[in-house]
């Protein structure tokens, strides 16, 4: 039925289970060839068991997944053939008790490749990941940075069609984590791999993935670009989880060509705020702000932005290079700006300041469907 | 003999054996299947994983079996027979000695 789907990796109402409880349920996910792939969600939400589902590790309860335009048997032998077309690098680099050559030539000679081969391929992929001259080091004696390299480089000489990653740089310091998110988008570009990668690192997944997926509780909620995901999110949970701390509770009280006023004072007069939104009249809604899309500044800025308020610091946290702060004004409000420009403003506690925002730089939820996972 | 001592050593070998290949983590297991494994070289993989632990239990077994020469000299002592109960007991060093080296060597690989 699906064997003409010119999708590469699909998988159709998968559902899985452990004992009683659901871990996934009706995950529909489809992903082209030579697309990065990036599953956003908190730890707990599945990640982990949808990446070893679609590495035929488990076998789902129920579902389907296709491979290159084929249905995946439940059991039998074309299950490791169609593994060997992939790999899986899972979260704790599990490095096996060999030196690093053995380490990383063991997968080609699992699947029968010839010495020299294997020594060409072994000696270049070391090379990439700047582990020369680490052959016969014992992999159990490497830092964790090293041992996620051999990791990945045991993944990469096998040249995967599609390549799962768990975690990449979870536990890693700034360092290692750059050169190993630098090596996977080169390997990206350069061997047009499909990739999935489960993160709970929101920039990650931006700054690698061509498409993000949000899984919450078992449920992709959400998929879409990183713009999407992240300025136009579908509920309030996905809103939640990727950052958008400002999450209002209004009602449109009028909407010319798109642009609508939403009242979020609670009462008649309220406070307006204007956002680009083809909401209805009437509709209980939710706007959202990014914080970082919030200016502050000591007078009325004329710009072209429609949104400006006069508010009171109620609290500036430091988070490194960066301020947050929670404002009053009328409503709460988060901003966060340079520690800079929070110096300069000399944000403190009690000081009055004008909070600005742009109408496109607010999304408009409705309430009633926010909490309706299926429509 | 042979028989015998090899209902002797068994369950001990495959006691150290089984707890020495439980020892490998699952983890392991799953990470050669990911990178393409198959049954057999997963078993395999396992098995080099264990190896010092399986080892041991090899040792451990020889060492069981070849302490009858214990008794064959106490016993060959209590009959009066001295230079055949001196004569095993050098053999019995040397062997404890061979296997020693044995095991140091493999180890520091």
């Amino acid at each position: 039925m699906k064997s003409f789907s010119p999708t590469f990796l699909e998988l159709v109402d998968l559902s899985h289970s452990y004992g009683q409880r659901y871990v996934l349920q009706n995950i529909n996910l489809s992903v082209d060839r030579g697309d990065v792939f990036a599953l956003i969600g908190p730890t707990g939400a599945g990640k982990t068991t949808l990446l070893r589902i679609t590495n035929l590790l488990e076998v789902p309860s129920e579902g389907e997944i296709y491979f290159d335009g084929t249905c995946i048997p439940r059991s039998g032998k074309q299950r490791l053939e169609i593994r060997r077309r992939m790999s899986f690098i899972h979260q704790k680099p599990q490095v096996f008790n060999l030196n690093v050559y053995d380490n990383i030539a063991c997968g080609l000679r699992w699947r029968g490749e010839k010495k020299h081969m294997i020594a060409e391929k072994v000696d270049h992929i070391l090379e990439m990941v700047g582990l020369e001259g680490y052959e016969n080091r014992n992999a159990r004696t490497l830092s964790g940075g090293e041992a996620q390299r051999v990791a990945l480089a045991r993944s990469l000489v096998l040249e995967p069609e599609v390549l799962l990653l768990d975690e990449p740089t979870a536990n890693l310091d700034p360092l290692s984590i750059v050169k190993i998110e630098q090596l996977i988008s080169h390997v990206a570009r350069q061997h047009n791999t499909t990739m999935i990668m489960a993160t709970h690192d929101m920039s990650q997944g931006q700054k690698l993935a061509d498409r993000i997926g949000v899984l919450l509780d078992g449920r992709i909620v959400q998929t879409g670009s990183a713009t999407d995901i992240f300025h136009s999110p579908q509920n309030k949970e996905v809103a939640n989880f990727v950052g958008m701390e400002n999450i209002i509770a209004g009602a449109i009280v009028t909407n010319n060509d798109g642009i609508a006023t939403v009242n979020v004072g609670g009462n008649a007069e309220g406070i307006r705020i204007e956002a680009v939104s083809n909401c209805a009249v009437g509709k209980e809604v939710y706007a959202c702000i990014r914080p970082e899309d919030i200016t502050l500044a000591l007078s009325r800025t004329r710009s072209s932005a429609r949104n400006s308020f006069q508010a009171k610091v109620t609290r500036v946290t430091t988070l490194g290079p960066l301020s947050r702060v929670e404002l009053n004004c009328g409503f709460r409000l988060i901003a966060l700006v340079t520690k800079i420009s929070a110096e300069d403003l000399n944000l403190q506690v009690g000081r009055e300041v004008y909070a600005t925002f742009k109408a496109t730089g607010v999304h408009i939820m409705e309430r009633k469907l926010a909490n309706d996972w299926n429509s | 003999m042979v028989i015998g001592q090899i209902l002797l050593i068994s369950p001990l070998l495959l006691g150290f054996t089984i707890s020495a290949l439980s020892g490998v983590s699952k983890e392991i297991v799953d990470t050669a299947t990911s990178l393409g494994a198959s049954g057999f070289q997963t078993i395999w993989l396992v098995l080099r994983e264990a190896r010092y632990a399986v080892l041991a239990a090899v040792i451990m077994g020889f060492a069981r079996a070849i302490s009858v020469i214990t008794t064959a000299i106490a016993l060959e002592a209590s009959k009066g027979d001295i230079a055949l109960a001196m004569a095993l007991g050098i053999i019995l060093l040397f062997l404890a000695l061979i296997i020693n080296i044995v095991l140091n060597r493999l180890q520091q690989r």
